[in-house]
């Protein structure tokens, strides 16, 4: 029998209490299973390409820390190599340590509020509170270091703003001790709840093959077993000198991406000891001309969600001729769409789309940035 | 694996006959040129080598015409360029080869309205389902007006 | 004279306007809890500690716009809710308060009991499918898909005390406890039991699918706003402290405890409070340390574990009463 006419139509989005950000899945179930999704991402669109021709590399730099309040360190990263690049004259040496250090900061406290996101997915309110709590220590560290919590302009093009005293190292080093610990717990807890684990294993699943070959990036690629990661590959700010493991899983569903995640987190607090342990002295700005020489550059950074890419042309005046941005999020979708379709044994619930969803830590705002601003 | 060096990649794309131009920009980012007509093809020998992470489809328009760069790999970057008429931009997709790329595809042909040849999905994917049709926001001839905040409207 | 006694107890104490003061009173317990667990705050401002929130919940729900979709079934959508406050408000006149017997006291009242739960998660039902809406109908399903699962071990928890305790009346069983509680002895798997099948038929965490927000928003709740939702809150609250009240006379005894007869009008409500506060404290630990299963899951795990596991606990109360 055609099963066409059993199907259910359930939109999860635009608004939706799963959802932070704007996305339209269009799920067809039969009964409670999922038998086709449609995704839609036209919901958010903020013209930042746009909106970056008619500014000046130092406007736009304010600019593009707001793509995403989660990751602006990686965008604003992002963006200061790519016109160093251009002016072929990159950041001073302790300014690349202090970047990796933001950078891993940020990793921190992006993965804490992911998992903490994913907590809440399967309805575990308690750990999502939590991870929530201990993420303010990160953010505490983040608004002594660098001056806020989140867009704190930071990073400049030719280096960093705030120079690292002893105070906030110290502070520091103590805040990762607390952390450390707290993420032994969560990665015992977690991996010893029953329920968490009922909800999360064999959820999601998605082959090394599969993700490799839709060009999938971030911690999501690594728990499929795909070594996937920027700062190894293509080092960019002094990866060269900051050793850091690539983290990798080959469960290829959601409880490896949350433990992958995890583990992501210890890694990044030994980088940032490390950081504090080998901090070269010199400046950490160095003054760039205003003007741009002309050419183009492709800058790519290891965001807390995966590859993101920034490409920049200059004409040779202030303004960049074109500026392209590629989130992360956006590699990922045709990933998430495969994810969410049945098939054969595997069989995807209403209940698992929030949760499989979540667990390549999607950024619709981000990734749909294109219209109506000025 | 042992990830390729930016000469070696040189060595075996040399080999391909439809790279017409061939250099390195700057550490572990490479540039290649062709034709339209040898896109696919260019493409085929650039993941016959092992480059198949498609890191963005990049179109820039330079007035008097498109410049697309099919940038791909995971530690050295191929940027594959290839220039198109200003008029009726087109050219063969790659999604086939690269199944990471439709979402690309469809990006560029929504902000820039260069359209994929046999592209096994082409519908709007950034773009509200109201916009206008044949309005592309990222080409140069587009300009955008500023939304008037609220307040002004009233006075 | 007698009538009027009788409906003082029965509006005024121990009934209607008790019960309805209890379950905001519960329902702030039960949130002040959660938070404590979660190293929150929880309610704060209105009321000492906050403990009037609840309180102004309802309140603020009463003025808020009352909206009923243009598809739903009007009549039972409209009436569910005030159908689900008045079935609550007369199973709990079966609940012992002042004494070893409720208001109403007659033979086979457990049964009346089980009957009252059941049909609340009918009305369940009929208020998610009357709403026309996707989310609802999916809540709905699952409401009555879970009731499969947890009603069998819940029914055979329940009649485990009964056969301990040797009477189908709650009274009887409240009364045979005044020496020892049932929880000292083998009807205590029951009571685990009936914690884990009440926390389903509640709709807390770990079995809250009908209602899960992330993936259903509301579930069969979705489409209720102002009155009617908080005449559903109402009755959601009523049924905690039905539950939390069958569960104290079963279990613990009911009312009853050290006490003279002079203080025994004052000291058996307190008891009766007590029990109640520990059983709904025993239901918010529940509630807070796991995550929510899936629909598929609970069933299968009602099948698999509660509804053996309540077998072997009528199987051990029936070879203890033998002996």
């Amino acid at each position: 029998m055609s099963s066409y006419e059993r199907l259910f139509d359930i939109p999860i989005g635009p608004q939706h209490p799963a959802l932070k950000e704007p996305v339209l899945l269009n799920l067809k179930v039969d009964g409670e299973h999922v038998v086709d999704v449609g995704v839609d991402i036209s919901y958010n669109h903020r013209g930042m390409e746009k909106a970056a021709e008619y500014r000046t590399y130092v406007q736009n730099l304010y600019l593009i820390e707001r793509v995403c309040g989660i990751c602006n360190i990686a965008h604003t990263l992002s963006f200061g190599t790519a016109i160093e690049g251009l002016h072929g004259k990159p950041a001073p040496e302790r300014a690349k340590v202090l970047r990796v250090l933001a950078e891993e900061l940020e990793r921190i406290q992006s993965h804490l509020l992911w998992l903490g996101i994913a907590a809440h997915e399967i309805g575990f309110d308690t750990l999502f509170m939590y991870v929530w709590l201990d993420r303010e220590i990160s953010l505490d560290i983040m608004e002594a270091f660098a001056g806020n919590r989140i867009t704190s302009s930071y990073i400049s093009i030719g280096g960093v703003k705030r120079d690292m005293t002893p105070e906030i190292a110290g502070k520091m080093l103590k805040g990762m001790d607390k952390l450390e610990g707290r993420m032994a717990y969560y990665r015992k807890a977690i991996s010893e709840e029953r329920t968490v684990l009922k909800r999360t294993q064999g959820v999601g699943l998605l082959g090394a093959a599969d993700v490799a070959s839709l060009s999938a990036v971030g911690p999501f690629a690594r728990a499929s077993g795909v070594a996937v990661d920027v700062r190894a590959d293509d080092p960019y700010a002094a990866h060269e000198l900051v050793p850091i493991k690539v983290v990798t899983g080959d469960g290829c569903d959601v409880f490896t991406r949350i433990m992958v995640r995890i583990d992501e987190v210890v890694e990044s607090i030994n980088a940032i000891r490390f950081c504090l342990g080998h901090l070269p002295s010199g400046p950490i700005l160095q003054r760039l001309p205003r003007r741009v020489p002309a050419g183009d550059f492709l800058s790519r950074v290891e965001a807390p969600r995966g590859e993101l890419t920034h490409f920049v042309r200059s004409d040779g005046s202030d303004k960049p001729y074109r500026y392209k941005i590629k989130t992360p999020t956006f590699s990922n979708i045709p990933s998430l769409a495969k994810m969410l379709k049945s098939t054969g044994r595997y069989v995807v619930n209403i209940a698992d789309v929030p949760v499989i969803l979540a667990s390549i830590d999607p950024c619709f705002s981000c990734t749909a940035r294109f219209e109506r601003i000025g | 694996m042992s990830r390729l060096s930016d000469d070696e990649i040189l060595a075996m794309l040399a080999q391909s006959k439809a790279i017409l131009d061939l250099k390195v920009t700057s550490p572990r980012r490479i540039l290649a040129v062709a034709m339209p007509e040898c896109y696919r093809r260019a493409v085929e020998a650039i993941v016959g080598i092992g480059i198949s992470h498609v890191v963005a489809l990049t179109a820039i328009d330079t007035e008097s015409g498109f410049e697309l760069q099919l940038q791909l790999g995971r530690g050295t970057i191929v940027s594959l360029k290839v220039i198109l008429p200003a008029e009726s931009p087109e050219l063969a997709t790659v999604a086939d080869l690269l199944p990471g790329a439709s979402v690309h595809e469809r990006e560029v042909h929504d902000i820039m309205g260069i359209s994929f040849k046999n592209s096994p999905d082409q519908s709007r994917l950034i773009l509200p389902d109201d916009w206008p049709a044949g309005v592309y926001p990222l080409r140069k001839s587009f300009t955008p007006t500023v939304p008037v905040p609220a307040k002004e409207v009233k006075q | 004279m007698d009538w009027a006694l009788g409906l003082v107890s029965l509006l005024v104490f121990p009934g209607f306007a008790l019960m309805i003061a209890l379950s905001f009173l519960y329902e702030w317990y039960d949130r002040k809890l959660y938070a404590g667990i979660q190293m929150r705050r929880g309610p704060l401002y209105t009321g000492p500690m906050g403990i009037l929130q609840p309180f102004a919940d309802f309140i603020k729900l009463m003025s808020k716009e009352d909206l009923t979709p243009r598809h739903a079934d009007r009549r039972v959508f409209n009436s569910v809710p005030v159908i689900m406050v008045a079935l609550m408000l007369t199973a709990l006149t079966m609940i012992p308060v002042t004494g070893a017997s409720g208001l109403l006291s007659f033979s086979g009242d457990i049964v009346f009991a089980i009957v009252a739960m059941t049909f609340f998660c009918v009305l369940v039902f009929l208020a998610g499918f009357s709403s026309m809406s996707r989310y609802s109908i999916i809540g709905a399903e699952r409401a009555v898909l879970q009731l499969l699962g947890f009603e069998i071990p819940l029914m055979l928890s329940m009649v485990g005390a009964c056969i301990f305790s040797g009477s189908v009346t709650i009274s009887g069983i409240v009364a045979q406890q005044s020496g020892l509680w049932n929880l000292i002895g083998p009807p205590l798997l029951g009571f685990a039991i009936f914690l884990i099948a009440a926390q389903a038929e509640l709709e807390r965490v770990p079995f809250d699918m009908p209602e899960a927000e992330q993936e259903i928003v509301a579930g069969w709740l979705t489409e209720y706003s102002g009155r009617k939702l908080a005449l559903i809150r109402l009755a959601r609250n009523l049924e905690l402290i039905f539950i939390a009240g069958l569960a104290a006379a079963l279990y613990l005894g009911g009312p009853l405890g050290p006490s003279t007869d002079a203080l025994a009008p004052v000291l058996f409500p307190l008891y009766f409070i007590a029990k109640t506060l520990f059983v709904i404290l025993l239901l918010a630990f529940m509630k807070s340390i796991f995550a929510r299963v899936r629909i598929d899951q609970m069933v299968s795990f009602a099948w698999r574990y509660l509804i053996p596991l309540s077998l072997v606990q009528i199987m051990i109360t029936l070879i203890w009463r033998a002996l």
